[in-house]
């Protein structure tokens, strides 16, 4: 009995499996058997009795689903997109259950592009305390950021060094682009000139540490911390304060600050030494 | 006495009972859950597992806790089922439908339970005993245990099954009781192991003695034991038959649970709870873990105890009631360790053993009760002492028990076990947008809602709130229960949040929601910047110069378990539905517990009284107190009681009740008070600290004054702080009254103050794109110099000094860390702490100091070099770093100086926190150590403060390590360090040069 069964079971399961198994298909022929193919895509022919196709337009980024038709020769691949493409070496993939076919085609736009002159700066930040020298790089694309032909044929780039004023500012790169700016920074400060003054009715000195400026006549940025340290009563006192137009300025009480030493500090360049007196 | 037997209602029954308890169910906790939830200790838990099944079923790998852990470490049907609800309804009113169904299978497994022992009708009134029993409503409404609630309840339900399966040996009880154990096992582990000892056992034991001839019942005691055992040999196939089979069903139904705690143990050391402790010595923790839910069991306790010995059936559930009790008690007698071992005893929360005490306890509490209410105990005090007594005393103990229920339910009220409810919302919002979920983020403060934000969120935190899955070091090696709440777990905890807190790039763990300012000063102190106080009044605090998460690896886990555990456990909750609907259509018998002998309601005068009016007395005097302690107290009897007592309100900051300890005068009122408290407080102490310990001393007396001295040490999340004040106070008409101090607020010169500051702000995306990387978003990475770097060995510690300056034009935020590498290709990487500022101005510097391993370990490693790391980012916060320091050193000895420091306040805001970053150099200017020192006043605005800092320089002693090299990079780039210049300002001051490190708590600076 047992062995009726299995040989039912045996019998019954190669039935199932050859009857599962589906029949492959054939690789579909390209009809004009072309090597480059415009975007928006116009009807691309294959040949091919079976139906149930996937299409997929590979470029070397990205994957692009196709539109398939069928006609009574075969199917006819199109893609309606306003979009263009990043030309180059592509593949149309052609797929059917598990068989797939690849087509080596080269891709291009149809539509003439609009193409912008870029000019890049490197570095975009220089601090006058470095090399005051740019590497400027003009290269040309196009609005489907395709890279295109300079002036002269077969050039894409124009590399040249470029000696950039030592005056602070914010440069542009093209006037119209507020990206393509470029920024020169002031450099370390090389000396920091400091006095002070009575203020009689407010019984204040006031000591103004300014302007500082680098070597290039430049003031120092906004916000550089300048250090006051002086001895007053056998005790050291520091005071930070941060510069605002090339200026930092502090207040001190007469009566408590009288004859006090001082001298200020921006990182390794410090004023000379005054002392507070009442002139 | 013989007491005669009565019906309750001679219409009702059982059923009807149970029925009216169901009713009870739905209207009270049906009622109530919704809103006991958010105060709950483990509802969020809950729920954060269901959000996990909801979102991935099959995936037991949860990345949003811990760096990830595998959901497999607990049971999975209870959140399985909340997880189906949440399809429909959302998560929290899942939860709540989930909880009130499950307290309804609990009733139904109490009533059948009962029915073991007594009649119907005493099992009637065991389920309405389970709708108000104070450890029920406490599990459920204050612990939130849901899974406990569903093991038991079906563990309750599958015990009749079990007892009728020995006695009558019917296939189908055994299918049921098996299906039953089935959802057991799938919800809840622990109640499944100990469930077996606790409750299968006693059940087997009984159903073997009921087996028995009536002969062999009644013999003496001795030869009763001797028959039941001898009776268990002779059936032991099928004892063992049933022990082998929960056995399979325990370990097949959640196989992947014993396959993740064999192949990935537990390695959490033991986490002090409250149910541990000596409750004499922690009356909180035995009130919350016995008093409340095992006084009703206290009061019943002669009733039950001679029902549990009368009959010898009941033998093995006498011991198991008592071990339990016994279990429950903690850490009060030494003896629960030493039956648990210590290993049990410190991984075990113990409440649990009390809870089942109370379970066990429902039938016999139900035959006293319903004795008392309508049976022979009824009909003795109405006999004895009139009608009219027995209505009183029942109707005022029922009234004292409902208060006491009452009190139960706003226990989370009066005693707040979680920070007031948060509106996750903000935080949700803020974790979409600009990709901050591409990092982890850290709650503090937050209690148990930590879990509810995770549910509701797909970002990652480093902490979590399940503490038995979790696998980091930094975690497991300190008995710490969450991180968020670091402040409660003492130095361990504290140390356990600053390792993460400066480790914070190992772990991408770039913000912090904070919603306790206690933790401010820490966060600042190590780098972190407060960002955006959010609508809710969450503060965001962000780190710079962190990567964002790194994929790591899951743990995997085959396809077969993960099915397995996706579909074997809900499968037992159909089983057992499916089985049941069998059962009642085709097996159901009407009176199957016929096996069950019948008892006399007789119990003896000693135990009608004591259980008679214990409940009024426990429950009476239980809310009395709780009256006398709001209410009726003196706070005030003593100079002492006074004292600790205005500190208690100090420290919860109710300002207006510690304002009333101050001796009653009109020149002297709450708005004067708390001005002068705005005017003094605002530093460390108090306004950033707990209170952790305080001890007052009356050192002088005489007629109605007193000058008390108070010690008080204090808990902040920069250390301990121990402070002393002293106190004069007079008693007046009896009360001991605080002195006001006299306030001698310094007043500065000026009337309006006026400050410069620069802030910067980065303009943000140039480009308008979801994409993370946009060219022209990109700032360049400012330039900051190493000044210098060097190596110190101190006695055992290694470490790691140096100076930085941002020599840029631009606030920046710098990472600092040092690799150590090691022979053998080992490396290690440390970061600074609190001795270094991490945000620094347009040509500002700052010491630092990086402690590494001791020298045991860098030197059986052997270093081979050291490269130190600066990473630098544009800041726009931080940066103001606050105060005019001034000092002077006097020398002690050739080690010891004293810093004579001051600090004078220039800026527009208060300085919460003066501090002063001190580094030691020699007179070369050669870093040999920097610390930080931090004043626990604050200074306002205008004023000067001074102090002195005892310092003990240690150039004398320690070493410089120059043996291998050290490279320093910044941003990437290996960089020279510049020439080690003089210090004149140092040598000037004996080796001691400082810098501000202030805390300003105003946010608008946004340090």
């Amino acid at each position: 009995m047992i062995k009726h069964i299995l040989n039912i079971f045996l019998i019954t399961s190669v039935i199932i499996f050859t009857a599962c198994k589906s029949e492959s298909s054939h690789k579909p022929i390209m009809i004009d058997n072309r090597d480059t193919i415009f975007l928006p895509l116009q009807n691309i022919k294959f040949e091919t009795s079976s139906i149930g196709w996937k299409a997929e337009l590979l470029s070397f980024i990205q994957p692009i689903p196709l539109d398939i038709h069928y006609n009574k020769k075969g199917l006819v691949l199109s893609k309606k997109s306003k979009h263009g493409i990043l030309e180059g070496p592509g593949k149309i993939c052609l797929s059917n259950g598990n068989d797939y076919f690849y087509f080596n085609v080269y891709l291009k736009n149809s539509s003439t592009p609009i193409i912008n002159e870029i000019d890049y700066r490197s570095p975009k930040t220089v601090n006058t305390d470095s090399s005051l020298v740019q590497q400027k790089l003009i290269f040309k694309i196009d609005h489907w950021r395709n890279i295109a032909e300079l002036n002269e044929e077969g050039y894409f780039f124009d590399e040249s060094q470029l000696k950039l004023t030592e005056l602070t500012g914010t440069y542009r790169a093209q006037a119209e682009i507020p990206l393509s700016s470029y920024y020169i920074q002031s450099g370390s400060c090389v000396s920091i000139p400091i006095k002070y003054e009575f203020l009689k009715h407010e019984k204040q000195f006031k000591i103004i540490a300014g302007p500082l400026k680098d070597k290039f006549n430049n003031l120092s940025a906004d916000g550089t911390v300048v250090k006051f340290y002086f001895n007053v009563d056998s005790k050291t006192q520091l005071m930070e304060k941060v510069l605002l137009k090339g200026f930092a300025e502090i207040e001190l009480s007469a009566v408590n600050f009288y004859g006090a030493q001082l001298y200020a500090e921006v990182k390794n360049t410090q004023s000379k030494t005054i002392i507070l007196e009442i002139q | 006495m013989l007491i005669k037997e009565k019906k309750l209602f001679a219409e009702v029954n059982g059923k009807i009972l149970l029925l009216i308890a169901m009713l009870m169910v739905m209207i009270t906790h049906g009622v109530i859950i919704y809103y006991t939830l958010p105060k709950t200790y483990d509802a969020f838990v809950h729920m954060f597992f269901a959000d996990h099944y909801s979102r991935f079923w099959f995936e037991p790998w949860e990345y949003r806790w811990y760096t990830g852990f595998l959901t497999i470490s607990y049971p999975p049907l209870v959140h399985q089922l909340i997880a189906l609800l949440s399809k429909v309804f959302l998560l929290k009113v899942a939860f709540s439908i989930y909880g009130v169904f499950i307290y309804q299978i609990f009733v139904i497994g109490v009533y059948r339970f009962s029915k073991m022992f007594f009649s119907k009708t005493i099992a009637g009134t065991a389920a309405i005993l389970a709708v108000v029993l104070s450890s029920l409503i406490e599990t459920i409404h204050v612990f939130g245990q849901v899974p406990t609630l569903t093991g038991l309840g079906f563990l309750l339900n599958a015990l009749p099954f079990l007892y009728q399966y020995i006695v009558k040996r019917k296939p189908i009880y055994l299918i049921m009781a098996l299906s039953f154990i089935s959802v057991v096992v799938s919800s809840h582990h622990v109640t499944a192991i100990f469930g077996m000892v606790f409750f299968i056992a006693p059940t087997i034991f009984m159903a073997l003695a009921d087996s028995l001839p009536s002969g062999k019942r009644d013999k003496s005691f001795i030869s009763f034991l001797w028959n039941v055992i001898n009776d268990a040999f002779k059936k032991y196939k099928q004892i063992i038959f049933i022990g082998g089979l929960i056995i399979v069903l325990a370990i097949g139904l959640i196989f992947p649970y014993w396959y993740w705690s064999k192949t990935d143990p537990i390695t959490q050391v033991s986490i002090p709870h409250g149910s541990r402790d000596n409750f004499f010595e922690y009356f909180s923790s035995g009130l919350v873990f016995y008093i409340i839910p095992l006084t009703l069991i206290f009061a019943l306790l002669p009733a039950i105890t001679y029902s549990l010995v009368k009959q010898r059936r009941f033998f093995a559930w006498a011991v198991s009631f008592f071990l339990c009790l016994l279990l429950g008690s903690g850490g009060t007698t030494p003896l629960p360790k030493m039956i648990l071992g210590e290993t049990a005893f410190n991984i075990l929360t113990l409440d649990r053993f009390g809870f089942w005490a109370s379970i066990i306890a429902i039938p016999f509490m139900a035959k006293f009760l319903y004795s008392f209410l309508a049976g022979p105990i009824k009909d003795f005090w109405i006999d004895n002492f009139g009608n009219s007594t027995h209505f009183v005393l029942s109707g005022l103990s029922a009234f004292a028990y409902i208060l006491f229920i009452i009190f139960i339910f706003h226990l989370g009220s009066f005693r707040p076990l979680q920070p007031k409810e948060i509106e996750i919302q903000p935080i949700q919002n803020f974790l979409n947008r600009d990709e901050h979920m591409r990092w982890r983020y850290l709650t503090l403060g937050f209690g148990d809602q930590m879990a509810w934000l995770s549910a509701n969120s797909l970002a990652a935190t480093v902490d979590g709130n399940y503490h038995s899955a979790r696998r980091l070091p930094e975690l497991t090696s300190r008995p710490v229960e969450r991180l968020e709440n670091a402040k409660f777990n003492g130095n361990e905890g504290l140390a356990s949040l600053r390792d993460f807190l400066t480790n914070a790039e190992k772990y991408s763990l770039k913000y912090v929601f904070s919603n306790d300012r206690y933790y401010d000063p820490l966060l600042y102190y190590t780098g972190w910047n407060r960002t955006i106080r959010l609508e809710n009044g969450i503060m965001v605090w962000e780190k710079g110069n962190i990567s964002t998460i790194k994929s790591v690896t899951p743990k995997t886990l085959s396809p077969i378990l993960r099915y397995m555990w996706g579909i074997f456990p809900l499968s037992s909750l159909l089983l057992v539905i499916m089985a049941t609907l069998i059962y009642l259509n085709k097996f159901k018998e009407q009176e199957y517990f016929d096996a069950v002998p019948k008892d006399n309601n007789y119990y003896p005068m000693s135990v009608i009284y004591s259980s008679s009016l214990l409940p009024i007395i426990f429950f009476s005097l239980f809310m009395l107190n709780q009256v006398y302690e709001l209410l009726l107290v003196n706070k005030q009897v003593d100079p002492k009681t006074s004292v600790l007592n205005y500190y208690n309100e100090l420290d919860f900051q109710r300002f207006e009740e510690a304002f009333k300890f101050f001796a009653p005068s009109p020149a002297y009122t709450l708005d004067q008070y708390l001005l002068e408290k705005s005017v003094s407080d605002g530093g460390l102490l108090p306004s950033y600290a707990k209170l952790d310990s305080i001890d007052a001393e009356e050192v002088w007396s005489k007629n109605d004054t007193s000058l008390v001295e108070v010690y008080t040490r204090w808990n902040t999340s920069l250390g301990n702080r121990i402070n002393k004040d002293s106190l004069k106070l007079i008693n007046v008409n009896e009360r001991w009254y605080i002195i006001p101090p006299l306030f001698d607020a310094e007043i500065p010169s000026q009337q309006i103050r006026s400050y410069t500051y620069t802030l910067f702000k980065k303009q943000g995306k140039r480009v308008i794109s979801s994409f993370p990387t946009v060219k022209d978003d990109k700032v360049k990475k400012p330039f900051a110099e190493f000044k210098q770097v060097n190596l110190i060995r101190k006695d055992d510690q290694n470490f790691v000094t140096g100076e930085i300056i941002n020599s840029d034009n631009i606030p920046i935020n710098i990472a600092l860390s040092v690799k150590v590498n090691y022979e053998n290709g080992i490396s290690k990487i440390y970061y600074p702490t609190t001795a270094f500022q991490y945000n620094l101005s347009p040509k500002g510097n700052s010491f630092f100091q990086i402690d590494l391993d001791d020298k045991n370990i860098t030197d059986s490693l052997r270093i081979v070099s050291l490269n130190v790391y600066a990473d630098t980012d544009l800041s726009e916060k931080g940066y103001i770093h606050g105060g005019s320091p001034n000092y002077s050193v006097s020398i002690l000895d050739s080690s010891n100086v004293i810093i004579k420091a001051g600090f004078y306040n220039e800026l527009t805001t208060n300085i919460n926190i003066p501090g002063l970053l001190i580094a030691e150099k020699d007179s070369s200017g050669f870093i040999w150590q920097t610390k930080l020192y931090i004043h626990p006043k604050a200074l306002r605005s205008g004023l000067n403060n001074s102090f002195d800092i005892p310092f003990l320089k240690i150039n004398k002693t320690a070493s410089v390590i120059n043996t291998f090299p050290i490279y320093t990079y910044v941003n990437g780039k290996i960089r020279n360090i510049n020439v080690l210049a003089v210090d004149p300002i140092a040598e000037n001051n004996s080796g001691i040069a400082i810098l501000p490190h202030c805390f300003i708590s105003e946010e608008i600076f946004l340090q």
